[in-house]
């Protein structure tokens, strides 16, 4: 029990505890769409693409989330509308700007030399290293983010799973996609803190992933994703605290641990597919 | 030279909202897609309270036309009416039940979710379903007769029960004009029978449904009226005009059809 309580004597580990749990439960919760829209390399990329937005705010002494919104919007908006342009499909536009931002934040962060944080940190996540802003920043935009989802929820569901017929219905169709890319992006700001930019996607899609192979419906799987979020947030955190790991290694690897187990059990659970 | 298919004029006073004219009216109109005509010189009218099938082949712009109806593409030229009143993709105003295949099937709906989704506007933005439309759902559903699969989800239905539910969705949106898009594909011929009647109980209620097929092979004693589409319209009636000819005549070039249609015209003047 000491070893479990242990940690949360020093503040740090309190302001960790409270963005994992924040980003273990937005990040299914969103993962949801990502898994059944098949968003995940739009995650990816946007995840990338967000760290010239990172250096600049660092460098500007601002919270990172307000330079890795604009950058992560200006992204999606600018996918759609390289593809209407060059008529290459969308993988090809969304891997072109995700290369060209992220080597631009890169090219900022070596020139940058006096910058007060470590690539390692926003590549790998050190949530250990959070401070009380970061955590504020992180509830409010987790907040914005589950409240859009739960407002439009009809909308985004049907948007989804018929764009064609929720069109004829008289539904703006544009609007969603483009809110539900926004939203998207702003998970993507409150996970980096925590996983870091190369692994925004495990708590993406992982945890959402694995309840969709424990639940059928789509509800009950963003709850069961955002359990099984809060679970692999934690746990990674501690591994993180005692054995000195990243964060986001520590949390992706339970993540993914998760997701062996339910492949592993299902198929006593259910006689499907 | 014997016409199969007659031609109707567009009653000129279609506009008039109060005299119950014909459901749908397509009137000369044209549809362009990334600089590539898709229709041309496309006028029929239909219904109230019919089942109409838009025959044609593979690419002959079935699907153009019914995304035009539901007003999702602008008209070059020509205008079409549904119930009186221009479309705009708006309102509303039809509901659609799409192709197989622009359904995103990843998804998982439950048939209960999908009917749900015909409610939507219905029960406006950011709110929440009322009983009403709880009622209006199983109502919907228990018509189609797939009130006992409300709890299935769709991905594991069959072609004709996925088939039915979006046609309850349809139903739930309270539109009096339904578009079927390649309603018969994946389904197989017991079930086809069972979604006509289905669809022949909703006309006797006077709505107005178009289905797109490209299977004309049995269609005669399915609909109550035809129209032949090859990127214009080659003709429409009654089914039984639609005759083994026409039907040939329909798959053979594009060229030819354009003389017989410029036949007709000059007939017609």
């Amino acid at each position: 029990m000491s070893a479990l309580l242990e940690p949360f004597q020093f503040t740090f580990m309190v302001r960790a505890l409270i963005v994992s749990l924040a980003v273990g439960v937005v990040a299914p919760v969103m993962g949801a769409y990502v898994v059944s829209r098949g968003l995940a390399l739009m995650g990816d990329a946007l995840s990338h693409a967000v760290l010239p937005g990172i250096v600049v705010a660092v460098l500007l002494g601002l919270t990172p989330a307000l330079g890795t919104i604009p950058v992560a919007i200006i992204m999606a908006l600018l996918i759609g509308y390289l593809s209407r342009r060059t008529g290459f499909s969308e993988d090809t536009t969304i891997g072109i700007l995700f290369v060209g931002l992220f080597a631009l934040g890169l090219a900022l962060l070596s020139i940058s030399t006096s910058l007060p944080v470590r690539l390692d940190d926003i590549l790998l996540g050190q949530v250990l290293g959070v401070n009380w802003s970061d955590v504020l920043v992180t509830i409010c935009l987790s907040l914005v983010a589950l409240t859009i989802l739960y407002i439009f929820h009809k909308e985004l569901v049907f948007v989804t799973f018929d764009p064609v017929g929720a069109k004829v219905a008289g539904i703006r169709t544009g609007i969603f996609d483009n809110l539900l890319l926004g939203v998207l992006a702003l998970v993507i700001v409150v996970a980096l803190q925590a996983v870091g930019i190369i692994l925004v996607l495990a708590m993406l899609i992982v945890p959402a992933a694995t309840a969709r192979l424990l639940v059928r419906r789509f509800v009950p799987s963003m709850f069961t994703g955002a359990a099984l979020g809060m679970i692999t947030a934690v746990a990674g955190l501690y591994i993180s605290f005692y054995l000195n790991l990243p964060s986001g290694p520590a949390m992706t690897l339970v993540a993914v641990a998760l997701f062996v187990i339910a492949v592993a059990f299902r198929g006593r659970l259910f006689i499907r597919r | 030279m014997n016409r199969p298919v007659r031609t109707p004029d567009i009653p000129s006073n279609s506009l008039d909202s109060s005299n119950p004219g014909p459901a749908v009216v397509v009137d000369d109109i044209a549809v362009e897609l990334s600089g590539k005509t898709i229709l041309e010189e496309v006028s029929f009218s239909a219904g109230p309270r019919a089942l109409v099938g838009v025959l044609g082949p593979n690419g002959a712009g079935k699907s153009t036309l019914l995304n035009a109806i539901a007003g999702l593409l602008p008209l070059k030229t020509g205008k079409i009416l549904v119930e009186g009143k221009p479309v705009t993709g708006a309102r509303g105003q039809v509901a659609y039940v799409p192709q197989q295949e622009r359904v995103n099937w990843r998804f998982p709906a439950t048939t209960w979710d999908v009917v749900m989704m015909g409610r939507a506007r219905k029960i406006g933005w950011h709110k929440r379903a009322t009983q009403t439309d709880k009622d209006a759902v199983r109502l919907c559903l228990e018509r189609v007769e797939m009130w006992n699969m409300h709890s299935s989800l769709v991905s594991e239905l069959s072609g004709g029960q996925r088939q039915r539910v979006f046609v309850a969705r349809a139903l739930a949106q309270e539109a009096n004009v339904l578009l079927l898009d390649e309603a018969f594909s994946g389904v197989d011929v017991a079930s086809q029978e069972g979604l006509i009647a289905v669809l022949k109980g909703l006309r006797d209620g006077g709505r107005t449904i178009l289905i797109a097929t490209h299977d004309v092979g049995t269609l005669s004693a399915r609909f109550d009226m035809a129209v032949c589409l090859n990127r214009h319209v080659c003709g429409w009636g009654p089914p039984e005009d639609v005759t083994p000819r026409l039907i040939e005549e329909l798959y053979s070039s594009h060229s030819s059809l354009h003389k017989e249609k410029d036949g007709a015209n000059e007939r017609a003047a």
